[in-house]
């Protein structure tokens, strides 16, 4: 059913269909997921198998919409928002260890050079998904 | 030759008289000295660069947007927050300057706030954050 949302005024009643809206919002978010997976695909995760047997294995990325799920398998970050078009992307612990070292290794960042690449062709990737901006 | 960022972040830090008085002169690039992990634990920071992308959009521009992931160790959790603290003081919302050897450094920020965590190998409190310091990649007068 169409989403509509009214506007009265003295001698006016103005009534917007919102489906249109509706549905550029979720291709949107589409897409930021798609950034979000991009950044994952692009990630050089540390230990992979064959070279090794470390915890680390893969990422995972999630997209929301006002709340709702959109798609991709990763749980919310405890504390973060899931309200208006939002994408979260990560790898699970100890992969922060990985990345920004320790004091018995040095920092080996993988993630922060995959994300930065993918963010900056977000507009395109996004584009891709939204059939208003084809 | 891009020049690198995080050497003078490093230099600015030891020349602050608040990091200096929580640190001493143990303020590292890379991974720790050691000597900071003899005996108790010690107060001391570890700076790396996780990336420095040209600007974006805009790739030709002389302009790096370096992160510069900052450890800061304590010898209690208050103790490595205080460290985070002073850091934050020295490098964020500072404005524009020229090192000796021709960086420019346009502002830096904490750009994430500090994580307080320990490190997994010694447990020693351990805050965490990252800086985004917007720099040119060539030296300027």
């Amino acid at each position: 059913m169409a989403r509509k949302q009214t506007f009265k005024a003295e001698n006016v009643t103005v009534e917007l269909d919102l489906t249109a809206l509706d549905l550029f919002r979720h291709e949107a978010t589409t897409g930021l997921l798609a950034v979000a997976e991009e950044a994952l695909a692009r990630t050089d995760v540390w230990d992979q198998p064959p070279y090794g047997q470390g915890l680390i294995r893969q990422g995972a990325a999630s997209g929301w919409l006002d709340g709702e799920q959109v798609g991709g398998t990763a749980d919310l970050p405890t504390g973060e928002s899931t309200e208006g078009i939002v994408a979260y992307v990560g790898f699970p612990f100890p992969a922060r260890f990985q990345e920004m070292g320790t004091v018995h290794q040095p920092a080996r960042p993988r993630f922060a050079p995959a994300v930065l690449w993918a963010v900056s062709d977000l507009g395109a990737i996004i584009a891709r998904h939204v059939r208003m901006l084809r | 030759m891009t020049l690198p960022v995080v050497n003078r972040i490093r230099n600015e830090l030891a020349d602050d008289a608040d990091v200096i008085a929580l640190v001493d002169d143990r303020i590292r690039t890379h991974e720790p000295d050691p000597g900071d992990l003899k005996g108790s634990f010690q107060a001391f920071i570890v700076l790396s660069q996780l990336v420095a992308p040209r600007m974006p959009g805009f790739r030709k521009v002389p302009v790096q947007m370096a992160r510069i992931t900052v450890r800061c160790y304590g010898v209690t959790a208050a103790n490595a927050a205080d460290v985070w603290g002073a850091v934050v003081k020295a490098v964020h919302g500072m404005g524009p300057r020229i090192h000796t050897n021709g960086l420019g450094i346009f502002e830096s920020y904490d750009d994430t706030g500090g994580t307080d965590t320990a490190d997994p190998d010694t447990k020693q409190p351990v805050m965490t954050g990252v800086l985004l310091v917007p720099a040119t990649t060539e030296a300027v007068a």
